[in-house]
């Protein structure tokens, strides 16, 4: 038998230290969390690997480690940019056929798109083509992006995980630089 | 082309033409906002006849061989997640083919902008289209900051007006241009954007963790220039805005807002420092619960500033 107590345990309010600080946005945390829930269910990409003939789990676990390598080749910092990039693949991939010869080239557009969309110094289009060993050309990357947009209806103001890990290492009370330590986890 | 331009026509390339004349006719400029962000024209949907506003987001040349750049991305992305009775709706982005790299929005068309109101001897009352006018313009506001968006570049053009019997039926906020969406773990973020005019004293003073209390002021300051028909503050730039805000509403201390004179020796050069005004004087025609509002607006702190949602509920707007 399970004894449980009836009192419930004192629930610490994470955010009072911060409620000096303007930076923390402490008055619309609370309000931008209860917001994220909902559109993280609205944006969720379904299960697409039985809709896509060319391509299974496995590759998309290949194209993802390779994303990885790529997102620490490039120096992004912090996370955002890949959980982002990798939002944006699953989301093409549940709407749009792709054969596996353009994979790779889904997730280059991608990451092009997320660290343009995160990061204050992105990488350019070159660095891409390089990186992937002249797979795919400067001018097919720029349609890819152009493609995705389109099929995304421009929506890449998205909770990713990554946006609810940094709240509930707060809550763990865990310090925030171990949040730069978040292993890529995806 | 310059004399076209004169015309009221907005001025298109011939790739622009071929995107746009499939679909759309009756071309007609509404406003020229510069280079950076394109003309904003009114045209007519060809199978419905229906009128919108059309805004072209056009890549600079020497960003093109990046894609999309980061402005165009954030500017779009932004719009497609807002749907508000009070912000205007974007109905469409165009899509086009590589050949031509611009941007197409298609948004809802609404006739004025209260910069062009304010600029036209108006026989309504202004006074009594303030309480109208802010519950709409809060309300709009609110739902964005619930969402975590700050808009950045409040100004009487970018709020857009229709009438109806002599009452706003319509307000809709616009230009997103420079919005940004705050997204935790937060970082500093550009003080670099909007009108001087109607920037808060947080971003004048270079604070780069400010918050949505940023549109709350710029609010204020739309407010305070319906009453009293001219703009609250008028000036260049930051240091001149900021001595007519302490002029008019004391510089700020150490009580009103705590730790702003250590940081700032723009401040410790006020000195004697500046007493506060009597609003009430300033603005004579404005009704006790309007100035309470009007000064929780304008308030120097930005963390004991009035929020949208606070706003809302205060006396002065309740019906």
């Amino acid at each position: 038998v399970i004894y449980m107590t009836n009192k419930p345990k004192e629930i610490v309010d994470i955010d009072a230290g911060d409620a000096n600080n303007e930076l923390a946005a402490v008055e619309y945390l609370e309000d931008i969390y209860k917001f994220y829930k909902i559109v993280e269910n609205e944006n969720r990409p379904h299960d697409y690997m039985n809709s896509q003939p060319e391509i299974n789990a496995k590759m998309r676990a290949i194209l993802i480690d390779w994303l990885v390598d790529l997102h620490t080749k490039f120096q992004l910092s912090p996370k955002e940019a890949l959980y982002l990039t990798i939002n944006i693949v699953d989301r093409f991939l549940a709407v749009k056929l792709v054969p596996r010869r353009e994979l790779q080239l889904v997730g280059i557009s991608a990451m092009l798109m997320a660290s343009k969309y995160e990061e204050i110094w992105p990488p350019e289009v070159n660095d891409f083509v390089t990186l992937s060993d002249y797979a795919y050309t400067h001018e097919q990357i720029r349609i890819m992006e152009k493609t995705i947009l389109g099929k995304l209806e421009w929506t890449l103001t998205v909770p990713t995980p990554f946006a609810f890990l940094v709240r509930f290492i707060k809550a763990a009370s865990a310090s925030v630089s171990s949040v730069s330590g978040v292993p890529s986890v995806v | 082309m310059e004399e076209i331009v004169h015309l009221g026509i907005p001025f298109l390339t011939p790739d622009q033409w071929d995107v746009i004349t499939p679909a759309y006719k009756d071309f007609e400029l509404i406003r020229s906002e510069g280079p950076r962000f394109g003309d904003m024209f009114k045209c007519k949907l060809k199978s419905t006849k229906e009128v919108v506003a059309m805004k072209i987001l056009t890549i600079p040349e020497d960003q093109k061989s990046n894609g999309i750049p980061y402005s165009i991305l954030n500017h779009v992305s932004i719009l497609k997640t807002l749907n508000h009775p009070n912000i205007l709706k974007l109905h469409t982005v165009l899509r086009t083919d590589l050949d031509v790299e611009d941007v197409f929005l298609v948004f809802e068309y609404i006739d004025v902008s209260l910069k062009k109101f304010l600029a036209t001897p108006f026989p309504i009352d202004v006074i009594k289209l303030g309480k109208p006018f802010l519950r709409q313009a809060l309300s709009g506001l609110a739902y964005l900051h619930v969402q975590k968006i700050i808009h950045r570049n409040l100004k009487p053009n970018n709020i857009l007006l229709s009438f109806q019997n002599h009452e706003i039926s319509k307000l809709k906020l616009t230009d997103f241009g420079v919005a940004k969406s705050i997204e935790p773990p937060l970082s500093p973020y550009s003080i670099n954007m909007g009108n001087p005019c109607y920037k808060a004293p947080e971003l004048l003073l270079g604070f780069t963790n400010y918050s949505t209390a940023v549109d709350i002021w710029s609010m204020g300051c739309i407010f305070a220039e319906m009453i009293k028909l001219q703009p609250l503050f008028i000036g260049n730039d930051g240091p001149k805005i900021l001595t007519e805000i302490f002029c008019l509403l004391g510089t700020p201390t150490e009580e009103n807002w705590p730790g702003v004179a250590s940081l700032c020796s723009f401040i410790q050069a006020f000195d004697p420092p500046i007493k506060p005004k009597d609003l009430a004087a300033e603005f004579p025609k404005l009704e006790p619960d309007g100035l309470d509002l009007l000064s929780r607006m304008l308030c120097l702190c930005p963390n004991s500033r009035i929020s949208a949602v606070e706003a809302l509920e205060h006396p002065y707007l309740r019906p």
